[in-house]
């Protein structure tokens, strides 16, 4: 009887589940059109999950033993309940026992659940509905677990027990946490960036079609189908909160919060947001009818948010592309953004300095400058970093290391115009795309092998960004070159000193390209001493350089750099390695007793043999 | 109201690629403002003579809804053309920047064209406010002094770099702007009867001095000794002070 019930039930629930999913569906085809390869997405939905998510989720190895026991749980005995409409199986007393035990493996689970709030609710989990959510998940469970195991009227007890938690969990659905669970399967099988899960960097900014009628995202509406799939993925864990640059700064920005705004943007009613808000900052605000621009106008763009979700979300993206209507059509970006895009526009760099200037920080070093039609193996990208005095004393490091190797090389000099970067974080992908398609033909008129840059954002673009301009080169960093000169011999260091380094990874370098080890072996060989921040590699923080946010400048509690400074201090280094012109002027920017900032150029250049 | 904002190719001055003008762009923003004054039925329009300019072009960017882009060679005289435009448009108020700014553009032409349609110009303004039927302008003077002046319409102002800032760039705004096209008057440029010659710093003037002088000599090519000995006695003076 009380088997019976349950089964019916599990199908009641799944025909439950299919109207809010149906719900769900209505919402999202809000959103503009997309290209979904589905066959191949829900092929790879099972490897997606268990190792794409289950690598990000298992850096908390308690929240992964809780993910896998109530999702694994409630799963394996809902899907085998439906299962008993076969008779045999019906029939079969070990099916019975198994549910029974996925069900047992469900309680472990929900009580786990309600341990990441109770006692103590940390500050980057959201309440609200997830206060509720235990209860009904241990329903659910509890439920099941007594009408399996105890027959008559306990069983069915257990029965409707199980039918109150069941129906609370779907009515979470399209306005709870349990969005999540159905959000999430279909956004990893629908997801915009399918590269990111065959090993690829895939964090190039797509091209904006400069003569749609709609330029960027200026309604809720204007995302992809996907991207609305995707927010409501979100299940509000904190950990983009916890590594955002900008959150940590207080500036106005707090990257769940900012998906939650969006989710809310596609929704009337359903529960409120009840986690931390965007810090200083009343909401709503005007954009999206959710949002202030200064929430947007706050991101580095580093990245953190998306390295940290489990469920893949695409922050960056959605900044990117609001950015790109309100600078577009609005002309809205803050600060000194106005002046420097126009500079860039004009000057073709960033300071609206005379081209010849570039070479300004090489005088006396009698620099080959590449001539259109002329070859050489390696072309050497200096970057907008060349008009700054400080960084040029890296490129002259570099340049010194580069004729201690004999290698061939040359500069463009005046010819060079900045990659653009700084254009499109701020959104004016009209400046971006004239940049990138006059550089693009500069470098056709010239023969090279390879491109080295000490500037990663021009590494980045150049490598990721540029093919979609027709321009495909082979990029490397600075921090490589000098690795491979090292190991092939050619060029020879001096003993290591006992110096203790840290090294700062460039965001636009270790995590939107994945290089992290070269410069780490180059520091190996200049110091037996070398330590790690606790922020490294691909969790690295933010100097606060990137994205525009120099420009833009909107004002926080604290600056970016002086708190990744304070991580550097507390690793005890009396010097931090940088391998970026923004990284170096916004960490030697930082006031008061501080570890020296060198570039890994400059080290090894002192180094030299 | 009909408000005519003349453009002129800027460069800009570190790569020598067209760039709008600064102050032009103040002007429209200035122009965008007094239109809020005023009747909806206010009209700002662009007028430049010569070719379809990138820089001039841009000037839609930045609040400028509508372009007169009257064609004629780089070369010639935009005089006729702009004095044959205005006949035909009839503003109330033609808008220029103050002065040359180092691309084709030249401070003299507002001037020029005041003469030819004898109209009133005023120079440097930083605000127009209607007064009437008249126009009350703020004017800028040297060291932040400033000056209200009231001209009767129509009238040619030139607006000053301490005007309200331009209208930021907008993309969109530059590519659904309205250009109309039309042929120009060709005509032959004075210019070229103008002395051209490199630029050099002049000296500048200082005011001769009416006190006369009570110490020191002239020494006319003295050897190293006999200077050396003279600032040293110079020096000496101030010992023991």
């Amino acid at each position: 009887m009380a088997f019976g019930a349950l089964v019916l039930l599990a199908w009641l629930l799944l025909a439950g589940v299919a109207v809010q999913v149906g719900r769900l569906g209505l919402r999202w085809r809000r959103g503009a059109g997309a290209s979904v390869d589905w066959l191949g997405g829900l092929r790879a939905l099972p490897r997606r999950y268990l190792v794409d998510v289950h690598a990000v989720v298992a850096r908390k190895p308690a929240s992964s033993v809780m993910h896998q026991a109530i999702a694994g749980g409630l799963l394996a005995a809902t899907g085998l309940l439906l299962l008993a409409a076969i008779p045999a199986l019906f029939a079969a007393a070990l099916y019975w026992l198994l549910i029974a035990l996925a069900f047992a493996v469900a309680l472990v689970g929900a009580v786990l659940v309600r341990r990441r709030r109770v006692p103590v609710k940390p500050a980057s989990l959201s309440a609200g509905a997830f206060l509720t959510l235990p209860a009904y998940l241990g329903a659910y469970a509890a439920g099941g677990l007594i009408a399996t195991l105890l027959p008559g009227v306990p069983g069915l007890l257990g029965v409707a027990l199980a039918a109150f938690g069941g129906i609370g969990l779907v009515a979470q659905i399209t306005g709870g946490p349990m969005r999540h669970a159905v959000a999430g399967a279909l956004h990893l099988a629908a997801h915009p960036r399918p590269a990111r899960f065959a090993g690829g960097a895939a964090s190039d900014l797509v091209p904006l079609d400069l003569d749609a009628a709609r330029l960027g995202v200026g309604t809720i509406g204007d995302f992809a189908w996907n991207r609305l799939l995707g927010f409501d993925a979100c299940i509000q864990c904190g950990r983009c909160e916890e590594a955002c640059p900008a959150f940590a700064a207080g500036q106005p920005l707090n990257p769940k919060a900012l998906i939650q705004d969006f989710c809310a943007a596609n929704r009337k009613g359903g529960t409120a947001y009840a986690g931390s808000p965007h810090p200083g900052i009343a909401s709503p605000g005007p954009v999206l009818g959710v949002l202030h621009a200064e929430t947007l106008w706050s991101c580095t763009t580093c990245r953190a948010c998306v390295a940290a979700c489990p469920m893949m979300i695409e922050h960056v993206d959605a900044v990117i592309d609001i950015r790109r209507n309100l600078t577009l059509e609005h002309g809205a970006a803050p600060g000194k953004a106005d002046a420097v895009l126009a500079a860039l526009r004009y000057a073709g760099n960033t300071g609206g300095l005379a081209p010849a200037q570039r070479l300004d920080f090489a005088a006396g070093l009698k620099l080959r400058v590449l001539a259109p039609g002329e070859a050489v193996d390696t072309l050497l990208w200096l970057g907008d970093g060349a008009f700054d005095r400080r960084y040029g004393a890296t490129l002259r490091a570099l340049i010194g290391i580069m004729r201690a190797a004999k290698l061939d090389f040359a500069v463009l000099g005046p010819a060079e115009r900045d990659c653009g970067d700084l254009a499109r974080r701020l959104g004016d992908e009209a400046g971006f795309a004239a940049q990138a398609t006059v550089n693009v033909a500069m470098l056709g008129t010239m023969s090279f092998t390879r491109i080295v840059t000490a500037d990663p954002h021009a590494l980045h673009v150049l490598r990721q960004e540029y093919p979609a301009f027709g321009g495909h080169y082979t990029v490397v960093h600075h921090t490589a070159l000098i690795d491979e000169l090292i190991t092939t011999n050619r060029i020879t260091l001096g003993p290591a000193t006992d110096t203790v380094i840290t090294y700062h990874d460039p965001c636009y370098l270790g995590r939107y390209n994945g290089e992290t080890a070269a410069p780490r072996r180059v520091l190996a060989r200049l110091t037996g001493q070398a330590v790690e921040m606790a922020r490294a590699r691909e969790a690295s923080f933010c100097c606060g350089g990137g994205g525009g946010a120099p420009v833009t400048d909107i004002p926080g509690k604290q600056r970016i750099p002086d708190l990744r400074m304070e991580q550097a201090r507390e690793t005890g280094a009396s010097l931090v390695a940088v391998a970026c012109p923004g990284c170096t002027a916004m960490l030697e920017g930082v006031i008061g007793p501080r570890p020296l900032v060198r570039d890994i150029a400059e080290l090894v250049h002192e180094a030299l043999q | 109201m009909n408000i005519i904002v003349l453009l002129s190719a800027g460069r800009d001055p570190q790569s020598g690629t067209p760039r709008p003008v600064p102050v032009e762009l103040q002007a429209i923003a200035l122009a965008l403002a007094l239109a809020t004054h005023l009747a909806p039925t206010t009209t700002i329009t662009g007028l430049h003579a010569g070719e379809p300019d990138p820089s001039v072009l841009d000037a839609l960017g930045h609040g400028l809804t509508t372009l007169t882009l009257l064609r004629t060679n780089p070369a010639d005289d935009p005089l006729a053309t702009l004095a044959a435009e205005i006949d035909r448009a009839r503003p109330d108020l033609i808008l220029a920047g103050r002065r040359g700014r180092g691309g084709t553009d030249s401070g003299l032409l507002p001037y020029r064209l005041a003469r030819a349609r004898a109209m009133p110009i005023a120079a440097d303004a930083i605000a127009i406010e209607p007064d009437g039927n008249d126009l009350a302008i703020l004017q800028s003077l040297p060291r932040g002094a400033r000056r209200r002046l009231t001209l009767a319409r129509p009238a040619i102002v030139t607006i000053h770099e301490a005007a309200p800032p331009a209208r930021t760039f907008a993309f969109r705004a530059r590519r659904s702007g309205t250009i109309h096209e039309k042929p120009g008057i060709p005509a032959p440029s004075p210019t070229d009867n103008h002395e051209i010659r490199p630029y050099r710093q002049r000296p500048r003037l200082i005011a001769e001095t009416t006190q006369p002088t009570t110490a020191g000599h002239l020494m006319l090519a003295p050897t190293p000794e006999t200077a050396a000995a003279a600032v040293l006695a110079y020096v000496e003076q101030f010992r023991g002070r």
